[in-house]
């Protein structure tokens, strides 16, 4: 909310009036409303597309007692301990052959493929507590799979369903690799790699930068202030993988 | 649902329950629709991850620069060649300093959380809720904020020590201070985490082995070593681990604050992937050291989890 000449002069005294304008000229001519809007896309894309999938075969995984369940929650497993260098070169030659390169779909789709075993291994965790008599019991008055899933077995649940959220937004707020590597135009660039740019190019425009730093911050900060116990369990379980 | 859950629960990774025979009619039927619930999630994962690394894997025995048709096919040569590649292993020296330069934050959060967990301490959510902010920031925004602050001219950094009758140091150009002020930058995210692990493992021991230890005549730091240091044997065991598959990942701050200098002064194994892969176009020779670094933290993991057996045993 200052000046260039008052930040460098010195960076952390208050300036008064707060010089809002920083952050219109962040806002319209460094693109990052574009950005504000990209990284929300792909960070709502990814927590979406993660709970759809990872919610049902967790579920199936866990409860449904079917006779491949261990094999292939190992499979899933295995992609905890993988690191994100070991896919990125050639996922970059896929999407691209796919026409996925510098679209957020690409970006959501890679996000997601990255989250699902933390998803699936911490709403397993809670699944298998689940008795499987109330899944019969569903089934008997009638319910389909996907309405006992829905309707019975997802507000059981719903803690670690809220830390899959939380979890994967931050994640995905806060990920640089996958957009440096796929979202390389500035009309899909997500925030953080936008500023990582703007760093580059405009070095002396300091009060920018931090106005599209603050930018950055703030929505992961909000979820945290207000949703601190459940963004702390989250985020320990988290950094297990 | 907390760290807890991953070191005291073997369980969650063992084998699912067994199918008792009297359901069997009905495990037919939910065993089709339980393959089709498993599918969707199933199918990204094996596109976007599966499949990758075994392409990672053929790369590595090619010497494909990534723009021509043309690769072929050589098999151990890239894997050779890391091995007398110095700056490869300068790269790995540099995540060895950084694993051992993050201790200094898991020290600081035991501290901070033996500090929390004292009986006279007031207002204890309020305290963690604030220390642990940095935590949760992106590591673009810290590097960005870090970068201000080590700025020659213009830091804060410099500004206390010329105040204070020193002078000032350019730390991100400087060859000995660049990568212990990137190390600096990524304790300052790291201990949060490392403060509320210890703070469960303290918070989980039994009080009333302390009121037995002082009926004995234990003083403070005997109780420290053989209540305290035992009973969060397991967080820290969990924490050097993380310390050492996670550090080996990292890219980001050095992305954002140095590019791997100066020179290579502060280029980690990621980075250099990075560049070999997408700056210099060896596509193949980036590959391989891709697969070298997966199996770096794939052994550590598993020796972890085989450790975790064994003392749960």
């Amino acid at each position: 909310m200052r000046t260039s000449n008052a930040t460098s002069l010195d960076p952390f005294a208050f300036e008064w009036p707060p010089v809002f304008h920083n952050y219109v000229t962040a806002w319209s001519q460094a693109h990052f409303s574009q950005y504000l809007l990209n990284s929300t896309i792909v960070a709502i894309g990814t927590v979406v597309l993660v709970l759809a999938v990872a919610f049902p075969a967790a579920y199936a995984l866990s409860v449904l007692r079917l006779r491949l369940s261990s094999p292939v929650f190992y499979t899933f497993l295995l992609g905890l301990m993988i690191p994100v260098w070991s896919v990125v070169i050639p996922l970059f030659f896929q999407l691209r052959n796919m026409g996925l390169i510098n679209t957020r779909l690409g970006a959501v789709l890679v996000e997601t493929a990255i989250g699902i075993p933390f998803a699936i291994f911490l709403l397993r965790a809670s699944l298998r507590d689940l008795p499987y008599e109330l899944v019969e019991a569903a089934r008997i008055d009638g319910a389909g799979d996907l309405r006992t899933l829905w309707s019975i077995v997802r507000p059981l649940v719903s803690p670690a369903l809220q830390a899959v959220v939380i979890l994967q937004f931050m994640t995905s707020w806060n990920e640089l690799v996958v957009p440096l590597f796929f979202l390389q135009t500035d009309d899909v660039r997500t925030l953080p790699i936008g500023l990582t740019f703007f760093q580059g190019r405009f070095t002396t425009d300091t009060s920018v930068l931090a106005a599209g730093t603050t930018l950055a911050a703030l929505p992961v900060l909000i979820v945290y202030v207000v949703l601190n116990r459940q963004f702390i369990q989250g985020l320990t379980a988290g950094a297990t993988k | 649902m907390s760290a807890d859950t991953f070191l005291e629960r073997p369980a969650a990774v063992s084998p699912g329950r067994a199918a008792p025979t009297h359901h069997r009619r009905r495990d037919n039927h939910a065993g089709v629709i339980g393959y089709w619930l498993v599918l969707p999630a199933a199918t990204i994962y094996v596109a976007f991850t599966l499949w990758p690394i075994l392409q990672t894997v053929y790369l590595s025995f090619t010497d494909w620069n990534g723009l021509s048709p043309a690769k072929s096919f050589i098999a151990f040569d890239n894997y050779r060649e890391l091995l007398g590649d110095e700056r490869f292993f300068g790269a790995l020296l540099h995540n060895l300093e950084w694993v051992a330069g993050s201790w200094l934050a898991q020290g600081l959060g035991l501290i901070l959380a033996a500090l929390l967990s004292a009986s006279w301490i007031r207002a204890r959510t309020l305290f963690r809720t604030v220390l642990f902010v940095p935590a949760t920031m992106s590591l673009v925004v810290v590097g960005i904020a870090w970068n201000q602050i080590y700025q020659p001219d213009t830091g804060i950094l410099n500004g206390a020590l010329e105040a204070a009758g020193m002078h000032g140091v350019g730390w991100l150009s400087g060859q000995h201070t660049a990568m212990p002020a990137v190390i600096a930058t990524a304790n300052w995210t790291y201990y949060g985490f490392a403060m509320v692990i210890l703070l469960g493992g303290l918070q989980s021991i039994d009080r009333s082995l302390y009121e037995a230890a002082s009926v004995d005549g234990a003083g403070s730091f005997s109780q420290f070593v053989h209540i305290t240091l035992p009973g969060i044997r397991n967080q820290i065991t969990l924490l050097v681990v993380l310390s050492f598959i996670n550090t080996l990942k990292t890219f980001d701050l050095v992305y954002i604050m140095t590019n791997g200098g100066p020179g290579h002064a502060t280029e980690v194994v990621a980075y250099y992937i990075y560049s070999l892969a997408f700056v210099t176009h060896q596509v193949g020779y980036g590959a391989a050291a891709a697969v070298v670094l997966t199996l770096i933290v794939l052994v550590i993991t598993v020796v972890f989890l085989r450790l975790r057996e064994r003392s749960d045993r």
